[in-house]
């Protein structure tokens, strides 16, 4: 992510939405969590106030955000072109839909919606794609958010990356399902093999045995 | 309430009702009789207020009681009343109302007040009528004032209600008859346009197309002789250029074609004294008396320019086309004296209309023009004419706050007379001009001496700086030097509404530019060619066939039948151009990313006006967006303007300490109870949760790792 090592933290000032931060100026930039109306800058979010600097451009502007947590950014909403944490609720012939569970790091508060179509699921031989061979309901996926859907708080979603697809996977049984190899996952109880659209992201959790989840 | 009514009282309000009627006739003149319907309204006012205060001096009811009772008095105020009964009768027959007072035996007041005012409304209902229709006639000014009476007849001949809606019908019928009147002058009009389309190019007709460069070359000035010179033309200089050792380079000054020939003669142009001068303004001739001279051959313009160079001063205006031309052609030249109307027909006298010169740049004869600015540069572009001693009425109006600046209503203030302005539009490459065509010409520049002589005065009452205002404006329009519009290739894509991919871009580059060197090569207007929005049409559904592209142009040009071959390549060649996607979805790196989520959240960020409508519920259609809006704190409106360091600020306090709760980012997870094994169980699950990767973090340790192997093989490249 962007450079957050330059912040500048101690002991920020409180703000409320709406509330005015600081008055227009050149080399003032309204960031994440603010916005810039009639000449003032003003807070969106409940948070703290930071400011960043920033030298692209070849200029020294400083950006003003409002951040909930005090280490790093928390998004409020997921935006295009973010990576999003989703989970399958249930699918169709030519979509999937999906609950946004969080972007990137951030738990989502929401009820985010998100529809995953066909066309997306891969990024080759995308017509003649099955749905039920790539994800099942109740399958977690790493996806990237592409378009904005029907409602403010709907999405489309995309897993035609390598590094994107499921995650976790939830077997036709209803089990728990660990990834085997590229295109296979493998039920942890009954050894039952099943295909999915895998991301190719290493899995870290190997030693867990957490029965909870 | 008595129904007596004193003498004077009612006899002046007879007066004033049969004045009123018989003037609503003479109200259908011109605008000028609406101040006198003012001034009448005024008067009527008066004598109601008059009468109001005579019937207040009447007797009372009481006082009435006790007069009747003697016979006398009885026998009197039956009298008045019949007397008043006929009065009234023949009051409202006269205006025209349509009613009439309720019979004497059977009267009663209530009835009678209610006759009168159903008499009322029904005279001010007509009134209204007739001021909105020729309210509308003016105000249109296409729509020429009829000379005949519009508007109610001789009242004497009203008898019944049947008369007076025989009258309504007849003023509705009248407005129809202009309306016959305009459809048969825009029939005659689209005969005039069918005959555009067959007419020959006065180009190739009267020969002078060599006269007219199209090139991308600068424009080349036509001046051949220059009179009244004061300094010595700018003539094309030859630079001999020294340089040590490689010899003597010499090269061609261009500097002529850039400089205005007159430029000296302009700066050092000394108004003459009789145009400083107040004198009383002449009028202009009646359009029937003065004559039309039509100037079309070498020997009636060498007469025309003898006359003009006796003359004090004259006025001048331009007819042009573009249509079927490249640059633009001038089709007629319009000048007035005070005596005669011109109107020079430059086809067949192409070459020879720089004589011209000698009475326009003649510095002790004022030309009067109107909107010059386009004017000037068409003289100089077609035949090298330039001006000296200008005055224009535009730059008049606009110094004597005119509320509007179009010759039409300057014309129709100062002399009261409409122009009637339907032929502007019109193609006046046709040959030979038609009667009303001519005679519409001529009015452009008939009315415009009178115009010049009042506004002089005008500006002369408010100072002399205002006349002098004009002529430095005037001045500036003629020392304009004509420049050739430049093609830019890329303004065409800021034509297209809708977002286009790189092949309908490059479709619509190539085909404008096709389309600008078609119009150069054959001499038609750019538009004529090939119109824009067929262009659109083309670029953006990119047609497979030939056929295709002439389906896209419906109405056919003929130039792109003729080239249909040529553009068939144009749209070819971007057809076979791979189409670029631009997508969201390509892994790109890190940085790109990143900058994508900066860059979408700084427009979302950023408040435009047109953001600030849209979402803020409070009205701000009366303030400026620039400034500040009030309300603001104190504190804060001490702060704006003053830079301070921003990050003093971070230490200001906070107004609600309550939320300074907040801090705190760990949830501190309480361990209730003093079960050991419970707390062991929580603090198990507890690390096996910090343990646990979430599916994101998975990703992003993936992300690092190919940025480190990818920086290593990028370095093990470069050693290599």
């Amino acid at each position: 992510m962007t450079s957050m090592e330059t912040d500048v933290a101690s002991s920020s000032r409180v703000v409320i939405p709406g509330e005015s931060l600081f008055p227009s100026a050149e080399d003032l930039r309204p960031g994440k969590g603010t916005y810039e109306l009639h000449g003032h800058i003003y807070s969106s979010l409940l948070g703290y106030v930071y400011v960043r600097e920033d030298t692209t451009d070849s200029r020294n502007i400083r950006v003003i955000e409002v951040r909930r947590n005090e280490e790093r950014h928390q998004h409020v909403s997921p935006h295009i072109g973010a990576i999003v944490t989703a989970k399958v609720i249930n699918i169709g012939p030519r979509y999937a839909k999906c609950q946004l569970l969080s972007v990137e790091d951030t738990i989502l508060g929401g009820d985010y919606t998100a529809l995953l179509r066909k066309e997306d699921i891969r990024s080759t031989e995308r017509d003649k794609i099955e749905i039920s061979e790539c994800v099942l309901p109740g399958d977690i996926l790493l996806a990237r958010v592409i378009s904005f859907g029907d409602t403010v708080t709907s999405f489309l979603i995309s897993t035609a990356e390598e590094q994107l697809g499921v995650v976790m996977a939830t077997g036709e049984t209803g089990e728990k399902m660990m990834t085997k190899d590229w295109n296979t996952v493998q039920g942890v109880e009954t050894g039952r093999v099943e295909t999915r659209k895998i991301a190719k992201v290493p899995n870290l959790n190997l030693h867990s045995t957490t029965k909870a989840k | 309430m008595t129904d007596e009514v004193q003498d004077n009282g009612d006899n002046s309000q007879e007066k004033e009702e049969e004045q009123l009627g018989d003037r609503s006739a003479e109200s259908g003149k011109n605008a000028g009789a609406v101040s006198k319907s003012v001034a009448l309204s005024r008067e009527a006012n008066r004598a109601a207020r008059a009468l109001v205060m005579e019937s207040n001096k009447l007797i009372t009811e009481d006082v009435l009681a006790l007069t009747k009772t003697y016979p006398a008095c009885n026998a009197l105020i039956e009298q008045q009343e019949i007397r008043i009964h006929n009065l009234m009768k023949k009051l409202m027959r006269k205006a025209g109302t349509g009613v009439q007072p309720p019979k004497l035996e059977t009267a009663e007041v209530a009835q009678l007040i209610e006759r009168t005012i159903t008499a009322t409304d029904n005279l001010c209902g007509d009134i209204h009528m007739i001021i909105d229709a020729l309210d509308k006639a003016q105000r249109d000014e296409i729509v020429k004032i009829p000379k005949q009476v519009v508007g109610a007849e001789s009242t004497r001949k009203y008898l019944t209600a049947e008369d007076k809606a025989a009258a309504i019908r007849r003023i509705a019928t009248n407005l129809p008859s202009l309306l016959a009147q305009r459809m048969r002058q825009r029939d005659a009009d689209m005969n005039t346009r069918k005959v555009a389309m067959h007419i020959e190019k006065p180009q190739k007709k009267y020969g002078f197309s060599f006269c007219i460069d199209n090139s991308e070359e600068p424009f080349k000035p036509k001046l051949v002789t220059k009179h009244h010179t004061k300094a010595p033309l700018a003539s094309n200089l030859t630079v001999i250029d020294v340089d040590e050792g490689k010899g003597k380079r010499t090269w061609q000054s261009d500097i002529a074609q850039s400089l205005h020939p007159y430029a000296f003669e302009l700066e050092h142009l000394k108004i003459p004294e009789q145009q400083l001068n107040s004198k009383k303004p002449i009028k202009s001739t009646n359009l029937e008396a003065q004559e039309i001279v039509l100037v079309d051959s070498k020997a009636k313009l060498d007469e025309l320019i003898g006359i003009l160079n006796k003359e004090r001063e004259f006025a001048v205006d331009l007819e042009h086309h573009c249509d079927r031309s490249f640059l633009g052609l001038c089709c007629l030249v319009q000048i007035s004296t005070r005596t005669t109307d011109f109107i020079v027909d430059p086809f067949p006298i192409w070459k020879d209309m720089h004589a011209l010169n000698e009475p326009f740049t003649n510095p002790n004869i004022l030309k009067v023009f109107h909107g010059s600015s386009s004017d000037v540069d068409w003289l100089q572009r077609d035949f090298g004419i330039y001006v000296v001693n200008m005055f224009d009425t535009y730059w008049a109006a606009k110094k004597l706050e005119f509320k509007k600046f179009s010759l039409a209503h300057i014309v129709s203030k100062i002399a009261g007379e409409t122009l009637d302005k339907q032929y502007q539009l019109a193609d006046w490459r046709v040959r030979p001009l038609p009667k009303h065509l001519i005679s519409y010409a001529r009015q452009d520049t008939h009315y415009l001496l009178y115009c010049y002589d009042v506004l002089r005065e005008e500006l002369l009452k408010k100072g002399i700086e205002a006349l002098q205002f004009v002529y430095e404006n005037s001045k500036s329009c003629c020392a304009r030097v004509y420049e050739k519009p430049k093609f830019d290739s890329e303004k065409c894509l800021s034509l297209s509404k809708r977002q286009l991919n790189n092949q309908q871009m490059h479709a619509l580059t190539g085909l404008s530019q096709w389309r600008n060197q078609a119009a150069r090569s054959e001499d038609e207007g750019p538009e004529f060619v090939m119109p824009t929005y067929q262009m659109l049409h083309i670029a953006e559904s990119l047609p497979r066939a030939e056929q295709e592209i002439l389906a896209c142009c419906y109405p056919l040009p003929p130039l792109v039948k003729q080239f249909s071959n040529e553009i068939y390549k144009i749209v070819w060649s971007a057809r076979v151009l791979p189409q670029e996607k631009k997508s969201l979805t390509s892994a790109s790196s890190d940085e790109n990313r990143s900058n994508l989520l900066e860059k979408y959240v700084d427009e979302m960020n950023r408040m435009t006006a047109a953001k600030a409508l849209l979402r803020c519920n409070i009205d701000f259609s009366h303030t400026n967006f620039d400034e500040e809006i009030g309300g603001l704190p104190e504190e804060l409106l001490n702060d704006a303007g003053t830079k301070q360091d921003v990050l003093k600020k971070l230490q200001r306090d906070s107004y609600l300490p309550v939320l300074l709760g907040l801090s705190g980012s760990e949830k501190e997870i309480m361990v209730v109870g003093r079960n050991k094994y419970k707390r062991k169980l929580v603090n198990s699950i507890v690390k096996e949760l910090e343990e646990w990767v979430s599916p994101y973090e998975c990703y992003q340790i993936l992300e690092k790792r190919e940025a480190k192997r990818r920086k290593e093989e990028e370095e093990k490249n470069q050693e290599q």
